[in-house]
C-alpha cells in the first residue's frame, strides 16, 4: 500500500469540493474520515432536523460556511403549522461554542430570532456573509446587531423573509470603517431606510456588486445611489411610483447609463408605466429582468420594454397573460412564470 | 534540450539508487525543499534525495525544467516576447502529457511533489487523483489506492446514515 502523509491527503481532498464525493472519501477508512471532517470548510444540511446542530458542529470544526435548511416548501403557501419548528437559535448556539471559525450562514425557511441574530454578531470574528431565505422571527433590530458587529461583512442578503420593522436605525449602524460590502439586498424590508445613511454606506463600498433595495428608496435616491456605485453588476430598484416628474426620472435615466456592468434589473415596485421609458436606455445590456413585483404592467407595457432588451436571457414575471405574450415573442432563452 | 550558458550554476542531485542528476541551480530550486537547503548554504556538493528513485526522480527534474521561469540569452524573460495566456496553455497541454502515467507512478509523483514541496506538481497530482476518485463508489476508491477499510460494519453504516440524510 501506498503511504501518504495526512496533509497529502488532506492537499488532495481540498481538490473534492462536492459534498458527495467528501461523504464517499469519509467512508474510506477511519483516517480518512478524520482527516475530511477537519478539513471540511462547507456544510450542507438540507433537513435541520436531520441532524442534532451539537453533532454537527463536533464533527465538522473547522466549517466556515454553513447552510441549514428548515421546513418544507409548502410552507410558503402557509400549510405548515407555526410552531412546527425549524428554529435557528440552536445551529446558531452551536456553532458559536465550536465553530468560531464560521464566516458564511445561509438559511431558509427557519426561525430566526433576534437574540440569535445578535449572538452570531458577537460570535465569529471573521464573519463576512449572512443570506435568510424565507425565514421569519426577527426585526430590524437583530440586523442592526449584525450591522454593528460583523466589520468583515461582505454579503447581507435578506430574500423573502417576514421581518417586523423597528424603524430605519439598523442600516445607519454598519460602521464607517464597513468597506468591505459586495452584496446587499433588503428588498424585503417594509419600513423606510435613512436615505442619506444608505448613500453614505454605498458610497464606502467600493466593491459593491449587487445591491437591491426596498420599495421605500425613492426615484431621487436612487438616482444619488447609483452616482456612488458605477460598478454595480445588479440593481434591485426603490419605488417608481413617486409623482410623475420627468426630471427626476431623467437624472435616472442618466445614472444608470454610468453603470456599464449593470447585467441584472428587478424591483420595479408597482412601477408605473410612465417611468419604463426612462430605463430603456440600460434595457440593450441586461441579461436579467425581473418584473415579478410590478403588478401594475400590462402585457403591452412588458413588451415594449422586453423589445428594447436584446440580450436578456432570465426574464420573471407575475402574470399568466404576460407570460404568453413574452412567449409568442419568443425572445427569451428562460422565462419563470411565479404565481 | 538547449545548450547551457556558461556561468550558470549547477547543482548535483543524488538518488538513493546512486544516479546523479546535474540541473540547473533554478530548475532545481523549483523545489522549495532544495531551495532552503541551497538558501542554507546545505549544497556545497551534491544533494542526496531520499526515498526517491532515480526513475521518478528523472520525471520530477523533467517537470521542474518545464515549469521554471524560463530566461532567454540576454537575459530578458522569455514571456516578453510570448504571450502569457499562450505561455500558460502550452504549459497546461504539456501537464496533460505529462501525468498520462501509470498509478504506481502518479502515487510514486505525489510522494516526491509533497516530499520536494513543488507546488505546481503536487497540485496537478493530487487533481489527477481526484478526477479518478469522483464518481467512483466506495469499494472502487478502496481497491484503487489499497487501502483498508478498519470501519465495523455498524461503524461504516451510522456514518453512511449520517452522510445520506444530513449532508447530501
Amino acid at each position: 500500500m501506498t503511504y501518504f502523509p495526512e496533509e497529502v491527503v488532506e492537499h488532495i481532498f481540498s481538490f473534492l469540493p462536492a459534498q458527495c464525493d467528501r461523504n464517499t472519501v469519509s467512508l474510506v477508512c477511519k483516517v480518512w474520515y478524520e482527516i475530511e471532517r477537519l478539513s471540511r470548510r462547507t456544510v450542507f444540511v438540507g433537513n435541520c432536523y436531520a441532524v442534532r446542530p451539537e453533532r454537527v458542529v463536533l464533527r465538522f470544526p473547522n466549517v466556515r460556511a454553513l447552510t441549514v435548511k428548515g421546513k418544507p416548501h409548502f410552507a410558503d403557501f402557509n400549510l405548515v403549522p407555526p410552531d412546527w419548528g425549524g428554529y435557528a437559535g440552536p445551529w446558531i448556539e452551536a456553532a458559536a461554542r465550536r465553530c468560531v471559525g464560521l464566516e458564511e450562514l445561509r438559511m431558509k425557511r427557519m426561525v430566526v430570532s433576534d437574540e440569535s441574530l445578535e449572538l452570531l454578531a458577537k460570535s465569529f470574528p471573521r464573519f463576512r456573509a449572512l443570506v435568510l431565505i424565507s425565514c421569519e422571527g426577527f426585526s430590524t433590530d437583530g440586523l442592526a446587531a449584525i450591522a454593528s458587529h460583523c466589520k468583515l461583512l461582505r454579503e447581507l442578503d435578506l430574500q423573502e423573509n417576514e421581518v417586523d420593522d423597528r424603524g430605519p436605525r439598523w442600516l445607519s449602524c454598519f460602521p464607517d470603517s464597513c468597506t468591505s460590502l459586495v452584496s446587499l439586498n433588503f428588498a424585503c424590508i417594509k419600513g423606510e431606510v435613512n436615505a442619506g445613511s444608505l448613500e453614505r454606506l454605498v458610497a464606502r463600498s467600493p466593491s459593491l456588486r449587487s445591491l437591491r433595495l426596498n420599495r421605500s428608496v425613492s426615484v431621487d435616491t436612487l438616482s444619488k445611489i447609483l452616482m456612488r456605485a458605477p460598478n454595480l453588476e445588479d440593481l434591485g430598484t426603490g419605488n417608481l411610483t413617486d409623482d410623475f416628474q420627468a426630471e427626476l426620472y431623467l437624472r435616472l435615466t442618466l445614472a444608470l447609463e454610468k453603470c456599464k456592468l449593470l447585467r441584472s434589473l428587478s424591483g420595479f415596485w408597482d412601477a408605473s408605466p410612465l417611468c419604463l421609458p426612462f430605463i430603456y436606455p440600460v434595457c440593450g445590456q441586461l441579461t436579467g429582468l425581473n418584473l415579478s413585483y410590478a403588478p401594475t404592467l400590462d402585457s403591452s407595457d412588458l413588451t415594449k420594454m422586453i423589445s428594447h432588451c436584446v440580450k436578456l436571457q432570465r426574464l420573471w414575471v407575475r402574470s399568466l397573460a404576460a407570460t404568453l405574450t413574452l412567449l409568442s415573442l419568443c425572445l427569451i432563452k428562460t422565462i419563470q412564470y411565479r404565481v | 534540450m538547449a545548450t547551457r550558458e556558461a556561468g550558470k550554476k549547477m547543482i548535483m542531485l543524488k538518488s538513493p539508487d546512486g544516479m546523479e542528476f546535474e540541473v540547473e541551480e533554478a530548475v532545481a530550486m523549483e523545489s522549495q525543499t532544495i531551495r532552503k537547503m541551497i538558501e542554507d548554504d546545505c549544497a556545497d556538493t551534491a544533494i542526496l534525495i531520499p526515498n526517491i528513485n532515480s526513475k521518478i526522480l528523472s520525471r520530477v527534474i523533467e517537470y521542474c525544467n518545464k515549469h521554471v521561469p524560463t530566461t532567454g540569452a540576454t537575459g530578458a524573460a522569455a514571456s516578453d516576447t510570448v504571450a502569457p495566456a499562450a505561455l500558460a496553455e502550452d504549459l497546461k497541454i504539456w501537464d496533460a502529457e505529462f501525468i498520462k502515467v501509470n498509478r504506481a507512478t502518479r502515487f510514486n509523483l505525489i510522494q516526491a511533489a509533497s516530499y520536494l514541496n513543488i507546488k505546481g506538481l503536487l497540485d496537478l497530482t493530487s487533481q489527477t487523483t481526484i478526477d479518478t476518485i469522483s464518481d467512483n463508489s466506495l469499494e472502487e476508491i478502496r481497491s484503487f489506492l489499497s487501502t483498508k477499510n478498519d470501519y465495523l460494519p455498524e461503524e461504516e453504516q451510522t456514518i453512511r446514515r449520517e452522510n445520506q440524510w444530513a449532508f447530501q
